[in-house]
């Protein structure tokens, strides 16, 4: 198809904007509201363009281009159009320093002076430069205002974290409401009040930690001008390079573009350039990066602790002691934990050197709330297994979503995106907790339930599907008699009120609706991995022919479950790693993991291998430094199954090694058959045969600044029947005492640093010590609002920070999931000795009791 | 009331209801609407229930409610059938005394009857009132007979015969061709033809249609919307139910402002009544057309008229218009193809369906037929509304029907078409009323505000004042709008401050044109028509302003003092003591002074001055000038300069 620019022909393929057409032809049409992501807004009047047959002047960016179409970009009338409309822009914008007369050679003489508060002019903009409407005025030509200037006065916004808000340099293009809205489902801010007085803002003008804000920081990427920015980089100056990198947090996989500047990270953004993840990032990998590196507790050399001193000693050293010590220990004496942060090139190592060289099976990942071993149930299932595998059109395009277990835009942002887009097409959104969600708000039907109560209504659902299964696919599915019977005859769960819930039957009814369907089930559902819920989760997605998605997972946890399940191994739960040194059993371990100190017996050789200074290391006879995610490069695979080798952001410190060099040096001194590696893409090579899919990387090409990607191969669809065994038939939760723990898991750590710890902002955010209660049960415990709180159990106690609020049932305390991240709030202990599962498959939670803390 | 199976039943139950009303000797007409109640109808109403019930007249002498009958200057008024007398402006204590004279004796109470303001005649039947005379009202009349809460009033006028015949002997686009054939046009402002609208969105294929009714009226000073639903809320709804079934729609909303109370209540309990009566809801009137109607009340932006921010207010969102295409009747509320018309509009189709084009373009122009309602407020006599047929002359209007220009003064300009419309002078007034020459002439039809100014009204602060209502309204979502509506307001600030410069006018106008060209929606694009026509017509007013600082209708206070002769001054001290600054000093019998450096312009020297000695007047230009400069003189000497 042909449209004629100003006589010039250029040809397009599909549905586009005319604006669009045009920049991709190199015609400059001058804009500021449109962004190639968003609605088209039309507010800025700057493309107006005239289309011969059409009355008066268009928006170009609000124009579908047809064939045969021609357009007027340049006349005398459309020029002074736009740039009355750009001075008018102007009149409300500080603009001596756009249409100054020196503004060339102050750029060179000027210097740094964006530590005041007030913008003023462009020089004291953070975004001098990268403004877009100091390109549009250099671009037409604009040299000055005929209209007298409005400095609009508004205060500087800066009672939220992370970001200022200076809306006397906002243009009001609205592409912040735009993407909080269209994309992020948050609408934390909006439109507020008319006429000349319109500004964006909160509602009732709270702040946005008050107002839904998700901190995303899509709003600040998205802002042409200066008016949102992040508050860190307000007075950085420019970074020396960009490095693509893969965010290390969570298993979402976003890419990030790394600014850095003398082996520092300044901040990142998201390199939305790369389609597969435009504003899915959080804040996170937007605005936490650099706690990761330039954190002022990183462990600074190796350490030995022998007779009661501590000695700081080189590398070869360190790992020669290490060696020692370990020639003296056999077997199942010896025990590993990993970190799914680490790359797939560690974990590579870390487990053949388990099995090859210690022989040893005390093998475990501290994963949040064992996630990590219910994507294990999955993939070791063979020929079971679900094809965990799923690509954004998934969920993009499904009909019917169920978001169950979980925050799902705090904990992994960027599946909420894609829900979100599926909703704004029409989907029909279902939602399954124990806490109100902001998600809820988009729901259909959000149901409300107690863990205790999630297994029965899963029954509930294969019931009703049972019923509309032919009986072929029953007998293969279910396999006995008695078993099909009980789901016939299973009712919906009675709640504590002694109703029948309606709601459970109504939202399954609207989940089959229509397809395609997807279910993405958070730690809230899978954290007990208790087979009662695996099974039947599993059992519901493959008989109703939905996509099953798990979430709530760190950077390489699926990596790391696909690794075992090639590898052959299995792991054993951060408990039975616990239970086996307290036994005695274990008696030297290699942690590499975020384990939380021991609280009772410790092992007899401890060696602690992490990038940052923790509980941990108190206990430790050796502490070894080692290197970050963003020092060196590495493999992660993501929640989806895409495999994502990402270079070093920066270089590691000389005393910083990766982890893998500790297996590949200890294994060097204890076994004379073990392979020597040099680097990570030597530990690549020998993975080959492991993961083929590594052979799509090496074709790329070496970049040391780009991401490179596969995805995993695609695992075979299940086949064989399953049968549900007595225990996965049967579940009952118990608990003694009156009070009901609910585990909020997070995913705001990195190793073992919770980014909370040294981001003042983010405790503002999401503190991870608040305990939340219902103000009536804390009215009868006797607490206030922001009071210490200690829990205590038969053996443990934890000390937490009231917070109040409505959302949470009563009878009940919320406590975030901690490993040894934040000092002196370590919930991870305490927390399992709260619960106790029984070899009947059910689970018992502890009394506690609750005292006010000083 | 019983669900309404068929057509006939609808006719049997018309019969029976004219059948079961016995013609009553006398019925009293209370005029209720907004504006009544607000000047007291509800008062006159309860003194006649409480007389007629003491002297036991209820059975004999009948007493309905009904919305507003247009003449707000005579409010609150009553109508005796069936004579007609027409009383106006009452009072409670005047009750007694028309039921004795003329309820009970058939007597005409002089004082109490019309007359006109000009040559002090006397009228007593309504229908002879020049007011009326000269009107034709097709949609307005039935406000004299029935009470808006009454479905049964409006089924014994025939209502939903129309329906009846629309539903059971046209098919959809015979609807349509009719419609078109009447050369009905939107009574809401633009004027697009109503036929071709319903015709594209009748063609237009999706799933779901709607249609809406848009009683978002927010032109200051225009109320034909509220009085249309709150006097015939059956007739409007009537009107979208042919229209949904001519278009294919299943739902609709009437979108009203919440600024219209009794509008909303009166149009709730139409609903209710139409669907209990089978005239909303499954199978309307048995056939195979379903339908229902929901209110959607406006959240108070002038904005929200506009058709697109109008539905993204329905759908919950903030009341942001957006760029067409795609135009409503392709992709409207939810995405899905909405036909939008105003109150007005929807009001007339019953007209048409039941009497048929033929006879609605029996009046009109060549390209729009039918009646319009306008409120003809302002500098005039005869306020209120007033229904006239398309292409009467303003001259008709504002003299024949309005009665001319108030206290004697002259005719000025009338704007037309509320804040988007234009200003026109004396030599339009013989210009025939339609969309097209008001168009010409730098005006718009609007929705049918119609405001008359005398020669005591300045024409630049005219501009302004509409100029700043559209910049305090514009939704701040495009530039030229938000931003340039505010600097024009600017400029004409500074010209009614006197600090108006060489080579504003050209600022000013280059800047309307831009506005114009490049705002996102209607409101935007139509903003500076007051400007642009009162630049047009009035321009020796803005040069006045500008080159001599003045204004010569001594209305811009920064432009004018109060100035007392000396030669008329009698001394009497009214004014000295009603100055709140005392700038005004004198002794008795002696002439009075102002200081021009206390006083502030307040006027309320120049409104005690008593009518006989009129010693104070506004001065402005070089006449303002010489005083200042002498008063500036003997201040000088004074302090011996």
């Amino acid at each position: 198809m042909i449209i004629r620019f100003d006589g010039r022909e250029v040809t397009f393929e599909g549905s586009k904007s005319i604006l669009e057409v045009a920049r991709e032809n190199g015609i400059y049409i001058p804009s500021l509201c449109d962004h190639p992501l968003l609605t088209p807004f039309s507010g800025c009047r700057l493309c107006l363009v005239e289309v011969k047959g059409r009355r008066g002047y268009v928006p170009a960016c609000s124009l579908q281009a047809e064939d045969g179409l021609e357009v007027t970009v340049n006349s005398p009338v459309l020029e002074e159009i736009r740039r009355q409309t750009l001075e008018l822009i102007l009149s409300e914008h500080p603009n001596a320093c756009l249409v100054c007369s020196e503004k060339e050679r102050c750029e060179e003489h000027k210097a740094t002076i964006r530590k005041v508060g007030e913008v003023t002019g462009c020089v004291f903009c953070p975004k001098n430069n990268h403004c877009e409407l100091q390109e549009v005025v250099r671009r037409l030509g604009v040299e000055r205002v005929r209209f007298p200037s409005t400095y609009r006065g508004f205060e500087l916004e800066r009672r939220d974290p992370f970001f200022d808000r200076n809306y006397n340099l906002c243009i009001l293009c609205g592409r912040c409401v735009r993407v909080c809205q269209e994309v992020r489902g948050a609408t934390a801010i909006a439109f507020v009040f008319r006429g000349s007085q319109t500004v964006i803002g909160t509602p009732f003008n709270q702040p946005l930690l008050d107002s839904g804000c998700q901190f995303c920081g899509a709003c600040v990427d998205v802002c042409p001008v200066g008016a949102l920015t992040e508050r860190a980089l307000r007075v950085e100056v420019a970074p020396e390079k960009e490095v693509t990198t893969v965010c290390p947090f969570c298993s979402q996989g976003c890419q990030l573009r790394v600014k850095v500047r003398e082996s520092r990270i300044l901040g990142a953004e998201p390199a939305t350039e790369q389609s597969s993840n435009p504003f899915k990032t959080c804040v996170r990998g937007r605005f936490l990066l650099r706690e990761v590196v330039n954190e002022a507790k990183r462990l600074p050399r190796p350490f030995i602790r022998a007779d009661g001193e501590l000695r700081e000693v080189s590398w070869p050293e360190a790992l020669d002691f290490v060696a020692a010590k370990l020639s003296g220990y056999k077997g199942e004496e010896m025990g590993l934990v990993l970190s799914p942060h680490l790359p797939l090139e560690d974990i590579y190592l870390l487990s053949r050197l388990a099995n090859e060289v210690l022989a040893s099976s005390q093998l475990a990942f501290t994963s949040v709330g064992e996630s990590l071993s219910f994507l294990e149930n999955f993939a070791q299932s063979g020929d079971l297994a679900l094809n965990l595998n799923y690509r954004p059109e998934d969920i993009t395009q499904a009909k019917s979503i169920l978001v169950g277990g979980g925050d799902l835009a705090a904990l992994q942002p960027g599946l909420w995106v894609e829900v979100h887009q599926a909703l704004r097409q029409g989907a029909k959104l279902v939602t399954l907790d124990s806490l109100a969600r902001p998600s809820d708000r988009h729901a259909t039907l959000a149901l409300k339930a107690l863990p205790e109560e999630f297994p029965a209504i899963l029954e509930r659902w294969l019931s009703l599907l049972s019923e509309n299964l032919d009986e072929e696919t029953k007998a293969r599915w279910l396999a006995s008699e008695e078993r099909r019977h009980s789901l016939l005859s299973h009712q919906p769960p009675i709640q504590e009120s002694g109703h029948l819930n309606p709601e459970v039957d109504e939202a399954w009814s609207l989940l089959m609706a229509a397809k395609p369907v997807v279910f993405l089930v958070g730690p809230g559902l899978t954290m007990n991995s208790s087979p009662a819920i695996l099974s039947r989760l599993w059992h519901l997605a493959v008989l109703a022919g939905a996509k099953l998605i798990p979430f709530g997972f760190e950077s390489n946890a699926r990596g790391a479950g696909e690794m075992l399940r090639r590898l052959g191994l299995r792991t054993k739960t951060v408990e039975q790693i616990q239970e086996e040194v307290e036994k005695g059993h274990l008696k030297a371990l290699l942690c590499f993991g975020s384990l939380p100190a021991f609280s009772g017996k410790t092992p007899e050789f401890l060696v602690v291998a992490d990038p940052y200074q923790n509980e941990l290391l108190s206990q430790a006879q050796v502490g070894l430094p080692v290197a970050t995610a963003l020092e060196r490069p590495g493999i992660y695979v993501s929640n989806s199954g895409l495999m994502q080798q990402f270079p070093a952001a920066i270089a590691a410190a000389a005393e910083r090694g990766p982890d893998w060099q500790v297996a590949a040096e200890l294994g060097r001194r204890l076994s004379p058959t073990w392979p020597l590696f040099a680097n990570e893409a030597e530990i690549r090579q020998a993975m080959l045969s492991l993961f083929p899919e590594i052979k799509a990387l090496l074709v790329q090409g070496d970049s040391p600044s780009e991401v490179k990607q596969t995805y995993l191969s695609e695992l075979r669809p299940p086949a064989k029947a399953v049968v549900f065994s007595e225990k996965e038939t049967t579940i009952s939760f118990k608990r003694r005492g009156p009070l009901r723990i609910l585990i909020e898991p997070n995913l705001d750590y990195y190793r073992s640093l919770h980014l909370a710890a040294t981001s003042r902002d983010l405790r503002l955010l999401r503190h991870p010590q608040k305990v939340i209660i219902h103000p009536e049960e804390a009215a009868r415990l006797g607490l206030r609002e922001e009071e210490m709180v200690i829990l205590k159990n038969a053996g443990n106690s934890l000390t937490g920070i009231v917070k109040l609020s409505r959302q949470v049932p009563l009878g009940t305390l919320v406590i975030n999931f901690t490993f040894n991240g934040f000092p002196g709030f370590s919930s991870a202990p305490f927390l399992a000795s709260c619960f106790s599962g029984r070899a009947d498959g059910s689970v018992v939670q502890e009394a506690i009791t609750v005292e006010r803390g000083s | 009331m019983k669900p309404l199976r068929s057509p006939q039943e609808l006719s049997a139950w018309q019969a029976e209801i004219v059948a079961s009303r016995p013609p009553k000797s006398k019925t009293v007409v209370v005029s209720s609407g907004t504006c009544g109640q607000a000047s007291g109808s509800l008062d006159i109403l309860q003194a006649f229930r409480e007389e007629l019930r003491s002297r036991q007249l209820e059975s004999k002498i009948g007493l309905r409610v009904t919305g507003c009958h247009g003449c707000c200057e005579m409010e609150p008024n009553i109508i005796i059938e069936p004579e007609r007398i027409f009383y106006k402006n009452l009072k409670p204590k005047d009750v007694p005394q028309i039921i004795e004279e003329t309820l009970l004796a058939g007597k005409i109470i002089p004082s109490l009857v019309y007359h006109d303001p000009n040559t002090r005649q006397a009228y007593s039947p309504q229908p002879a009132i020049p007011f009326y005379t000269r009107q034709l009202r097709w949609l307005t009349e039935a406000n004299f007979y029935l009470d808006p809460t009454s479905l049964e009033d409006y089924i014994a006028l025939g209502g939903y015969q129309a329906l009846a015949k629309a539903l059971f002997s046209f098919q959809p686009e015979e609807v349509i061709q009719e419609i078109a054939a009447a050369k009905l046009r939107g009574r809401g402002g633009a004027g697009f033809p109503t036929g071709q609208k319903w015709k594209i969105c009748r063609e237009a294929r999706a799933k779901h249609k709607f249609i809406i009714c848009n009683a978002d009226e927010g032109d200051p000073g225009a109320y034909m919307d509220r009085s249309l639903l709150e006097g015939n809320p059956h007739s409007v709804i009537e009107g979208m139910i042919i229209g949904a079934y001519a278009i294919g729609a299943t739902e609709g909303f009437i979108y009203v402002r919440m600024e219209y109370p009794l509008a909303v209540k009166h149009v709730t309990l139409a609903l209710e009544q139409a669907r209990q009566a089978n005239l909303l809801g499954s199978s309307i009137l048995g056939s195979s057309f379903s339908f229902d109607i929901h209110v959607v009340q406006g959240a108070g932006a002038f904005v929200s008229g506009e058709e697109t921010s109008l539905m993204a207010s329905i759908e919950g969102r903030r009341a942001f218009p957006r760029q067409r295409p795609p135009f409503p009747a392709q992709s409207g509320l939810w995405g899905y193809p909405t036909n939008i018309n105003n109150v007005e509009t929807w009001a007339n189709v019953p007209l048409i369906i039941k009497n048929g084009a033929p006879w609605f373009s029996q009046v009109g122009t060549e390209q729009s037929k039918g009646t319009k309602i306008f409120s003809l407020v302002g500098k005039i006599n005869n306020t209120g509304l007033v229904e006239v047929p398309i292409g009467i002359t303003l001259r008709e209007i504002i003299y024949e029907i309005g009665g001319g220009i108030k206290d004697g003064r002259s005719f000025k300009a009338v704007q037309t078409g509320g804040p988007s419309g234009g200003c026109l002078p004396a030599s339009m007034l013989d210009l025939p009323v339609d969309y097209d020459t008001l168009t010409k002439a730098g005006s718009i039809m609007g929705s049918g505000g119609m405001i008359v100014m005398d020669e005591a009204t300045c024409m630049v602060d005219v501009a302004r004042y509409f100029l700043n209502f559209t910049q305090e309204e514009s939704c701040g979502k495009c530039v030229p709008c938000r931003i340039g509506t505010r600097q024009m307001v600017e400029i004409l600030n500074r010209i009614v401050a006197g600090k108006g410069e060489e080579g504003d006018l050209e600022k000013l106008a280059n800047l309307a044109q831009t506005v114009k060209s490049a705002s996102l929606c209607g409101l935007g694009q139509t903003a500076p028509n007051p400007v642009l026509t009162t630049l047009r017509y009035f321009r020796d007013e803005y040069e006045a302003h500008i080159k001599e600082k003045s204004c010569p209708a001594l209305v811009c206070k920064d432009l004018i003092i109060y100035y007392i002769d000396p030669e008329k001054c009698v001394g009497c001290l009214l004014c000295l003591k009603s100055c709140p600054t005392g700038a005004i000093s004198g002794e008795r019998k002696k002439p009075h002074h102002i200081n021009q450096q206390l006083c502030i312009k307040c006027g309320a020297c120049l409104e005690k001055c008593p009518r006989k000695v009129q010693a104070i007047s506004k001065l402005t230009g070089r006449k303002r000038d010489e005083i200042l400069a002498a008063e500036e003189k003997s201040h000088h000497s004074r302090i011996g300069l």
